[in-house]
């Protein structure tokens, strides 16, 4: 399969990714809130590589991120009923679930998150690359967030990846880059401003002409 | 009657949305700029703008295979659970949430049995009432005005975890922020004094990190 410029969904945010199976997440919770155990199990093998790496990631512990993750398919399977598509795909919101409870564990447990900086020199980021035809459309969005990312001033990355990717808090930001509180929320802000901008961009040239 | 939002305040803000977009703030700094974006609808526009981008963020995290036998593991818990059935279950929370409630007014004054009997006639106020989220009954919240005015709310299985803030509509239409708990697993219970009589709370409301609500009573 091959993404052609100008085909790609219209929104990054929103749109509805269908997977090699032709079922797409939206509908798979909807079953699963209906009590289909065969739409939990499809959707438990479809998202446990990215809810167990959130929570690997942001805890360095393999045990204590099998325990979130287990978790966080609970909450899922408990609120699937709930979930609102036109707020944010569900991939996005099955990720928020466990990053909010990888961070919980973390500042509970008092424990210094990985350093985003340091992931990123170890090349411990996904790779741009798709891992199969199934997720071409998904790698898309995936390597267009690094590329923004990238392309950010080095000391907006950082104080961005620590807030966003590791859950430190902005005056932890500010401690860890002993910089000003005031300083570290403003980078976290135009770092942020510019993925935003940038994704919005992006999406608006791909849009085809009407 | 709502506030007007104050543009200098919008300024002074301006990078606080980013921060709590991310998650990055907390305590008093991350009320206060809920209570400025509850009325200022210029900056609850960009702070939903901005959340887009943190959303677009959580993709860069990476794929880990999990244990081989982690899908039995998640399945066999969510199997679990699928066979206590919630809606016979929930009263019953939400009666031990309520107790709960009323036990930790106890534990502010001893007070249970001078609450209970000013039910029965005029007297100190006292309101109960079901906080409600998106997937039914989640908890409980009790107001009073015995020793003072206090609300004490419980919240079970409320599906968000970390710093909530607590907010109550008056029947002036004005809303206030009464202060921040900590929900974790989904559970918490909290106490604090009310600023106002509980007469004149009509709606009380817990709302998340990213701004939404997680549960909310009407009195």
């Amino acid at each position: 399969m091959t993404v052609v410029p100008g085909t790609q969904p219209r929104s990054w945010r929103r749109r509805r990714l269908k997977q090699a199976d032709g079922v797409s997440d939206e509908a798979l919770l909807t079953a699963m809130a209906a009590g289909d155990g065969s739409a939990a199990a499809a959707l438990v093998r479809r998202h446990q590589a990215r809810v167990y790496g959130i929570a690997y990631a942001i805890t360095d512990d393999r045990s204590a991120a099998e325990d979130i993750a287990q978790e966080a398919f609970l909450r899922v399977w408990r609120h699937a009923a709930v979930f609102d598509a036109h707020r944010a795909r569900a991939q996005t919101w099955i990720s928020s679930i466990a990053r909010n409870l990888a961070i919980d564990f973390i500042r509970a447990r008092r424990a210094s998150p990985v350093d985003p900086h340091d992931a990123l020199q170890r090349g411990e980021l996904p790779s741009a690359e798709p891992s199969s035809d199934t997720r071409l459309v998904e790698s898309d969005l995936v390597q267009r967030v690094r590329r923004v990312v990238d392309q950010l001033p080095t000391e907006q990355r950082r104080a961005l990846l620590r807030a966003a990717f590791s859950g430190q808090t902005a005056a932890e930001v500010a401690v860890a880059e002993d910089i000003p509180l005031g300083t570290a929320k403003s980078r976290i802000r135009l770092a942020l401003a510019k993925v935003r901008d940038t994704l919005a961009e992006e999406e608006a040239f791909d849009e085809p002409d009407a | 009657m709502s506030r007007m939002p104050d543009r200098s305040t919008c300024a002074e803000m301006a990078d606080d949305l980013g921060a709590l977009a991310v998650g990055a703030l907390t305590g008093r700094d991350r009320v206060a700029v809920l209570d400025h974006v509850e009325h200022c609808a210029t900056c609850a526009v960009e702070l939903e703008s901005l959340a887009t981008g943190a959303d677009a963020l959580l993709s860069l995290y990476p794929e880990v295979d999990p244990a081989t036998t982690f899908t039995e593991r998640v399945l066999t818990r969510i199997d679990g659970e699928s066979h206590q059935p919630p809606p016979p279950r929930r009263p019953r929370r939400i009666a031990v949430m309520v107790a709960a409630s009323i036990a930790a007014l106890a534990l502010l004054g001893g007070v249970v049995a001078a609450i209970v009997a000013s039910d029965r006639g005029s007297g100190p106020t006292t309101v109960t009432a079901v906080l409600r989220s998106r997937a039914g009954p989640d908890g409980s919240v009790v107001l009073t005005s015995h020793h003072g005015n206090w609300l004490v709310m419980t919240l079970d299985d409320a599906g968000a975890s970390g710093s909530v803030t607590c907010r109550v509509t008056l029947s002036d239409g004005s809303a206030r922020t009464i202060g921040q708990f900590t929900l974790r697993g989904g559970y918490g219970s909290w106490a604090v004094r009310l600023p106002t009589s509980p007469s004149t709370v009509e709606a009380v409301t817990v709302i998340g990190q990213n701004g939404t609500v997680v549960a909310s009573a009407a009195l």
